[in-house]
């Protein structure tokens, strides 16, 4: 404890002060919101029409107040920026209830993103541009489900009694649609890759490129897993290779510049991850027979001992050369 | 002599080293001890490496499990005669090697080999095979030399010993269990120092986050609701009396405080440690049917006592992951929900109202 206190690790008692009220703030302000919340749930039902939109405008009004007065620079302005954000689609969803517009639901996410993307610009933070991002991705997949390619009938009944998140985990079962997804993040990510080698300040953070990485990732070995398990390898006169070959380019172009360029262990550790799981998916189509698991039980200690070494030794290199 | 040879300190390490030898704490030859344990921690994986090393021995055991169980046994004799030696094996080997292949490779041979023994010690009944799996974890998590495997151990022992409860109806007891974590992970905590410096650092770091993480994963069982009639029973109910382990966690948050007014608040008035204490024994009051807001204050306090960032931040992620999942719980009514969120946010801005200004205008009188 004496070390600890000597190297300031412990916080004095201004700091701790400090951190206590905010936190107090912080905790006290969310389990209100959490309340009132609850109160108007209970009674959501017999609320008027009015009442209610008068309540979720207000909440955006406030909110947007809020950010102006508090300035997009600060952390309460940037908060109420988002919560303004995140209540417009509450404010379309329960439109679309009241009145029963019979609009496609992907609809209701491509109006949010259209209503919000002038915030996004002015607010320049990583929060509202994923709120987008993830936006525009729900709306591409319930266009492709919805508009483009609508499943049979039975399949939606199943979809209504597993929720929507079995809706979309159907919907991505067509290799086309995981392709075009990848194909929406890769280029999100080049984007702000560009801007943050630009130097853009707000763009200096690491969680958004870390997630679309991971959606661009999921969808590309989505759509590859699905070509390695459902395709005829023998006698197909075409094989629809794309998804590997993006597979393959994107893992490559990552672990490039994710090392070389923009050094990040965390997307070089989901990259190789995705690499196992590809890899193994194809040797386990391809052997056959119970002795399978025991070759594929030992490929995949050795991927995942040699991804470790590696990650580590570049991990080294780096603080070598810092 | 101060930090020479300690290339990989910084100038901070080293003067903190450098005031302990003053003091009369530290011997005069810490210099090449921080070094070689400055080294050990540098080589240490973050933690979305040792994600990546868990999810390939999970799948490498698997298909291990499989291929066993498919090709080799019949029986569930033969399935706890396998596991064993599996499970001995991978302990023996992991001790002659550190190497990448031989960790990844003992891990996966260690899981697949608990796995079995699990499956043949079924056959004894389901009591018997929760109780050795929580006998052998604890066993594992003591002796095998890996971090991961550790972690997973401490996990899978409690989650035995919760279904084992649950199985034979004694879920009354989970309080027993969620504070008796609760104080494991405080006592690592405030020991994980002098655990270290007998070089113990790779058995207690994952002992102390397998406890914290089993501790919170069980009180987030408060927030689950099962259908009485489902479970053949009217009184039936997922975590009976919740009061019990937010009475619990209250006893150890004011323990906490009481450490933290003696030291890091230890020049504030008294009349101000003894409010600081009070009104946050009455957020517990308020509270009560909620256990998880105690339990994160608990952890967010033991985080800032033993200066741990990481422990800060479950804190806080706990209370908010708490909060959402019991807010769409079903056992309580929404009004309920309502009253108690709302009852213990505005005792919660009330604290901050009250005593804020004290702490405060002690900080300005000590500056001025």
């Amino acid at each position: 404890m004496r070390a600890l206190a000597l190297s300031g690790a412990v916080p004095d008692h201004g700091a701790f002060a400090q951190a206590t009220s905010r936190f107090l703030m912080l905790a006290g302000t969310a389990l209100i919101i959490a309340g009132v919340a609850a109160f108007f749930a209970f009674n959501w039902a017999e609320l008027h029409r009015l009442a209610k939109f008068a309540l979720i405008e207000g909440g955006i009004v406030a909110a947007v107040f809020l950010a102006w007065r508090q300035g997009l620079d600060h952390l309460a302005g940037q908060a109420a920026l988002f919560g303004a954000g995140f209540l417009t689609g509450v404010l379309l969803a329960i439109y679309g209830q009241t009145y029963q517009t019979g609009a496609d639901p992907y609809g209701l996410f491509l109006g949010w993103a259209a209503l919000i993307l002038g915030w996004a610009v002015i607010g320049q933070q990583a929060g509202l541009w994923l709120l987008l991002a993830v936006l525009v991705n729900l709306a591409l997949v319930l266009y492709w489900g919805q508009v483009l390619h609508p499943p049979e009938a039975w399949i939606e009944d199943l979809a209504h009694v597993f929720g929507p998140a079995s809706w979309i985990g159907y919907l991505l079962s067509d290799f086309r649609l995981a392709q075009l997804v990848f194909s929406l993040n890769g280029a999100l990510l080049i984007a702000w890759e560009f801007g943050t080698r630009r130097g853009v300040a707000w763009m200096r953070g690491r969680g958004f490129p870390r997630l679309i990485t991971l959606f661009a990732l999921a969808a590309i070995s989505d759509a590859a897993l699905l070509l390695i398990f459902t395709s005829e390898f023998r006698g197909a006169d075409r094989l629809p290779i794309v998804a590997p070959i993006l597979f393959a380019a994107f893992v490559a172009a990552a672990l490039w510049y994710y090392r070389a360029v923009e050094r990040d262990l965390f997307i070089l550790a989901v990259a190789l991850l995705a690499v196992i799981v590809v890899v193994t998916a194809f040797v386990a189509r391809v052997l056959d027979g119970f002795d399978a698991f025991l070759a594929l039980s030992v490929l995949v200690v050795a991927q995942t001992a040699g991804a470790a070494a590696w990650l580590r030794r570049v991990a080294r290199s780096w603080r070598a050369a810092a | 002599m101060a930090g020479g040879g300690v290339s990989a300190a910084t100038p901070a390490v080293r003067a903190v080293f450098a005031a302990l030898e003053r003091e009369g704490r530290i011997a005069a030859n810490w210099p090449e001890r921080v070094t070689t344990a400055l080294a050990a921690e540098a080589d240490a994986s973050p933690w979305y490496v040792r994600v990546l090393i868990g999810f390939g021995a999970w799948l490498a055991s698997l298909l291990l499990i499989t291929f066993v169980v498919s090709s080799l046994l019949r029986s569930e004799s033969a399935m706890i005669g396998v596991g064993v030696v599996m499970m001995v094996a991978a302990l023996g080997v992991r001790f002659t090697s550190s190497h990448d292949f031989i960790v990844q490779a003992t891990l996966a041979v260690s899981l697949a080999g608990q796995a079995l023994l699990a499956f043949g010690l079924a056959k004894y009944g389901v009591s018997a095979m929760l109780w050795a799996v929580i006998g052998g974890q604890i066993v594992f998590a003591l002796a095998f030399p890996d971090r991961i495997h550790r972690f997973l151990s401490v996990l899978a022992a409690v989650s035995a010993a919760v279904i084992l409860m649950y199985y034979l109806k004694l879920q009354a007891g989970i309080h027993v269990l969620v504070l008796a974590l609760a104080v494991g992970f405080l006592w690592l905590q405030a020991r994980e120092g002098a655990f270290i410096a007998r070089r113990l650092a790779q058995h207690v770091r994952p002992l102390v986050f397998g406890v914290l993480a089993a501790m919170l994963g069980c009180v987030m069982l408060s927030t689950l609701y099962v259908l009485p009639e489902l479970m053949g029973r009217g009184d039936f109910s997922f975590y009976p009396r919740p009061w019990v382990s937010s009475l619990g966690f209250g006893v150890l948050l004011a323990w906490l405080e009481w450490r933290l007014v003696n030291t890091i608040l230890r020049d504030v008035p008294v009349a101000t440690r003894a409010s600081f204490i009070g009104a946050s024994a009455l957020i517990v009051a308020i509270s009560l049917p909620a256990p998880g807001i105690a339990a994160s204050l608990v952890v967010l306090l033991a985080g800032v006592i033993y200066a741990e960032r990481l422990v800060v931040g479950i804190g806080v992620g706990f209370f908010a992951v708490f909060l959402a999942a019991y807010f769409y719980g079903m056992e309580a009514s929404l009004l309920a929900k309502s009253a108690t969120l709302t009852a213990t946010g505005l005792a919660v801005l009330a604290l901050r109202y009250v005593l804020m200004p004290r702490l405060a205008g002690r900080v300005e009188g000590k500056d001025a």
